[in-house]
């Protein structure tokens, strides 16, 4: 019952006792009439929730798609038509439907509710939304709110319509050319490139005066009578430059919201790599590693290998458990949110009771508990918690705030606060994650070929000082010959710049400057510390990350040092 | 009948209810604001009220009004209620309640309502063959004459039950109370009886209808009430040493 509702049940109770006490026979039927009706309206009403509500249906197409399961891409737009029909005959009015949109979707176009104002066999709506983040998109249900015509009766029910999505990550299609005027002598077969090394490929490198046990044909015979000495041809080598990249799935790289964490900026530098690679035939091989270890891709070509590529990088993107906070205000208020849409049925009083406690005394301390005391039960019920758990859930703070956690990271928020407090993303993310990203370079340096480009995608700013795991890892890989390259993406998405200077003595953004300089600081640090074994290090945002290490990639094809000179 | 209903197509509904609760706010103002030489003032204002309606207040602010003005001006009638005019002016009140709380809950989901209707007029206007309208206004009887009926039936329900329950001349005698007093309890008894027995295999019926989750999350609550002190003792002790060794714990480091 509406507060509407209760007022005119009020009223119309007090004009009767008094249009009788007072002999106003006018004001007295109007005023029971006005009682009658509410109560017809009441009979309606219960009628219809008990009987036709339950009847209601709902179905998503998403793209045109029903499917249960699919595959969408970030950073494109999505079309989701939803139709709610009902097993009895209409749809009955003042209907209200709404999509539980995830955070990883941002609607673009249209609304995602739809409303009934009359009795219709359906009822259709319509919206875009882009997808912000590579990872998993569950689209749960439906909430549902039905009230009678008149605004004095409503209820909330959800209606359980289950979708889950894979989505790819994003990446900008940069597919090298292969040359179509022939300057050369025979053009290397897709995915060989010339190394200016002595080798069997076609391509003339030197000559050199013969030394006993060249083969006879390698003799260069005109260049031998011109001079007079015996000349061997030397031929350069013609070899696949593979690409191993090392994607940190660290818990620190997925906090933020989507589209701004730093798994996505990864993802996407990834996805391009893989991309430009693979459309010349270069191997690509991928190792994501966190705290607890590491799995590895060996290198894989063609398109089926970069779809390999871009579902590992899903994985990768895909959150997996939030780091446990105690519980805060804020993360209840939340989980309570979530709980009135998802479960609105079971927050009815008559329904989920409270035992009656007489602490706390003051109205609104018994208030937050009984909402508290509600919440562990819903929990109860989803989770399947003995009851000793759910008054545990009660009175434990640190268990409270988990199952909040757990509730709203299963509904697709973000990590962001009130799920992860903004303090949590610290050194003590960064150090774990070091031994495995060691071991898996090791590995990789040990079962690799000749001229290797390693790109290792990782957050490594707030270890800059404690390199001292992965530097040895780093130097074998250089002695090998191969290239290393370290991305490392900026948490305040920028590059770390030198000049301090806020424009204001406002809080937040003095807090931004300090966070600046802190990385500005440790970007520094690190930069000496890698570019002194010899490998490439940069902070750049993703286009500029992108263009350096396709850049690494064509001086590896050519087995120069540098860009400069030619030969 | 049309598959997909859209926001436009409340407009037409929305005119109409504003045109009955035009009429029956004019039929008020004609009828019981008449009883007594009743001021220009009172009357602009009570339209003023009504107008008001449109963008903010709800029906109760109105039957407030209605019920103050039938206080003070409506005259005391001893005896059963009779006549059809009665009836009749109950119907016409309880209708323009029913359109003051229609209206306002369709423009609860308009966020302009007011601007959206006044458009829809200018633009039926030009056009008034749009179809859209034309299909919202083939359908208006058929959302508007239900809550007609119900009133009707409401208002004929009350006035048969104050008919029949008169008051008693012999009430000071027999229960020492005036006849009006006695009359108010006896129609609160049976007023209480009737809607109990009415809602009472009604909770029933849909209480044996509530989902599973309902049904398991009920159980859940009712056997916590039992035993939730017990659980809350073991609960805390628990707590208790655990804070404790985290204590030692952080002494010791």
């Amino acid at each position: 019952m509406t507060g509407r509702a209760r007022t005119l049940i009020f009223l119309a109770a007090a004009g009767m006792v008094i249009g009788i006490l007072r002999r106003q026979n006018v004001l007295s039927v109007m005023s029971l009439s006005v009682l009658v009706w509410i109560f017809v309206e009441w009979l309606v009403f219960s009628w219809r929730v008990h009987f036709q509500l339950p009847a209601l249906r709902c179905s998503r197409t998403v793209n045109g798609r029903a499917e249960r399961d699919g595959v969408l891409w970030a950073g494109r737009t999505a079309t989701i038509q939803v139709t709610t029909t009902s097993r009895s005959r209409n749809v009955m009015p003042m209907l209200m439907v709404a999509e539980i949109l995830p955070e990883n979707l941002k609607l673009t176009d249209g609304q995602s509710t739809g409303h009934v104002f009359d009795a219709v066999t359906s009822l259709q709506f319509q919206y875009r939304c882009e997808v912000l983040a590579p990872g998993k998109i569950v689209f749960t249900g439906y909430f549902i709110r039905y009230q009678d015509l008149h605004a004095l009766f409503v209820v909330e029910r959800f209606i359980d319509c289950r979708q889950t999505f894979r989505v790819l990550p994003a990446y900008a299609d940069i597919r090298e050319g292969h040359p179509v005027i022939k300057r050369i002598n025979s053009l290397p077969q897709h995915g060989i490139h010339r190394l200016q090394r002595a080798g069997m490929g076609s391509e003339l490198l030197e000559l050199r005066e013969y030394v006993p046990g060249d083969p006879p044909k390698s003799i260069a015979w005109k260049v031998s009578a011109r001079r007079d000495v015996l000349m061997t041809r030397q031929y350069e080598t013609e070899v696949p430059v593979r690409v191993q990249l090392f994607v940190d799935n660290s818990i620190g790289t997925q906090l933020g919201g989507f589209g701004s964490r730093l798994i996505d900026q990864m993802t996407f530098v990834a996805g391009t790599v893989a991309r430009s690679s693979i459309s010349v035939g270069d191997p690509v091989g991928m190792v994501t590693f966190d705290d607890s270890g590491f799995s590895w891709i060996p290198a894989v070509g063609g398109e089926r290998g970069f779809y390999r590529i871009l579902d590992a990088l899903t994985e990768a993107a895909t959150l997996t458990k939030p780091p446990v906070q105690s519980l805060t205000i804020r993360l209840q208020n939340a989980a309570w949110l979530v709980c009135s849409k998802r479960y609105p049925e079971l927050l009815h009083p008559v329904i989920n009771q409270t035992p009656f406690t007489w602490l706390p005394v003051l109205p609104w301390n018994r208030h937050a508990r009984h909402r508290r005391t509600q919440l562990a039960s819903i929990f109860g019920q989803i989770y399947e918690l003995p009851p000793p758990e759910v008054i545990q859930l009660v009175h434990d703070d640190l268990q409270m705030g988990t199952y909040c956690q757990r509730l709203l990271h299963e509904s697709g928020w973000a990590w962001i606060d009130p799920v992860v407090s903004g303090r949590e993303r610290g050194f003590h993310h960064c150090l774990g994650k070091l031994p495995p990203l060691s071991q898996a370079l090791t590995r990789v340096v040990a079962r690799a070929k000749d001229h290797e480009v390693y790109v290792i995608l990782a957050d490594l700013l707030d270890c800059a000082q404690q390199l001292d795991a992965l530097i040895p890892a780093l130097r074998l890989a250089i002695a090998k010959h191969h290239r290393v390259v370290v991305i490392c993406p900026s948490p305040i998405f920028e590059r770390p710049v030198e000049a301090f200077g806020a424009n204001s003595l406002e809080l937040p953004e003095l807090l931004r400057e300090a966070e600046r300089i802190r990385v500005t600081a440790l970007a520094g640090q690190l930069k000496r510390a890698i570019r002194r074994l010899g490998a490439t290090v940069s902070f750049s945002g993703e286009q500029n990350a992108v263009r350096l290490i396709l850049s690494e990639v064509s001086l590896a094809r050519t087995g120069r040092t540098a860009a400069v000179g030619a030969r | 009948m049309d598959t997909t209903t859209r926001t436009s197509d409340s407009l037409p509904l929305m005119l109409t209810y504003v045109v009955i609760m035009a009429f029956s706010g004019m039929f008020f103002l004609f009828t019981v604001l008449s009883w007594t030489n009743a001021g220009i003032l009172q009357q602009i204002m009570f339209t003023l009220v009504l107008v008001l309606t449109l963008y903010r207040w709800t029906g109760a602010v109105v039957l407030f009004w209605i019920q103050a003005s039938l206080f003070f001006v409506e005259p005391a009638t001893p005896g059963a209620v009779s006549g059809m005019g009665i009836v009749i002016l109950s119907a016409a009140m309880v209708i323009l309640l029913l359109c003051i709380n229609r209206f306002r809950a369709i423009a609860a989901i308009h966020h302009h309502a007011v601007h959206a209707l006044l458009e829809f007029l200018s633009v039926s206007r030009s056009a008034p063959n749009s179809g859209e309208s034309g299909q919202s206004l083939s359908s208006l009887p058929r959302q508007i004459l239900p809550g007609m009926v119900r009133v009707f039936l409401s208002v004929g329900a009350a006035a048969l039950l104050l008919a029949m329950i008169p008051e008693k001349p012999d009430a000071p005698a027999v229960a020492a109370l005036q006849p009006w007093g006695l009359r108010a309890i006896q129609v609160g008894l049976v007023i209480t009886c009737l809607a109990v027995a009415i809602a009472t295999p009604v909770g029933i019926l849909m209480w044996r209808r509530i989902s599973a989750p309902q049904a398991a999350t009920y159980l859940r609550s009712v056997a916590l009430q039992g035993i939730h002190r017990d659980l809350r003792m073991v609960v805390r002790r628990r707590l208790k040493l655990r804070r404790r060794i985290q204590k030692r714990t952080k002494k010791k480091s």
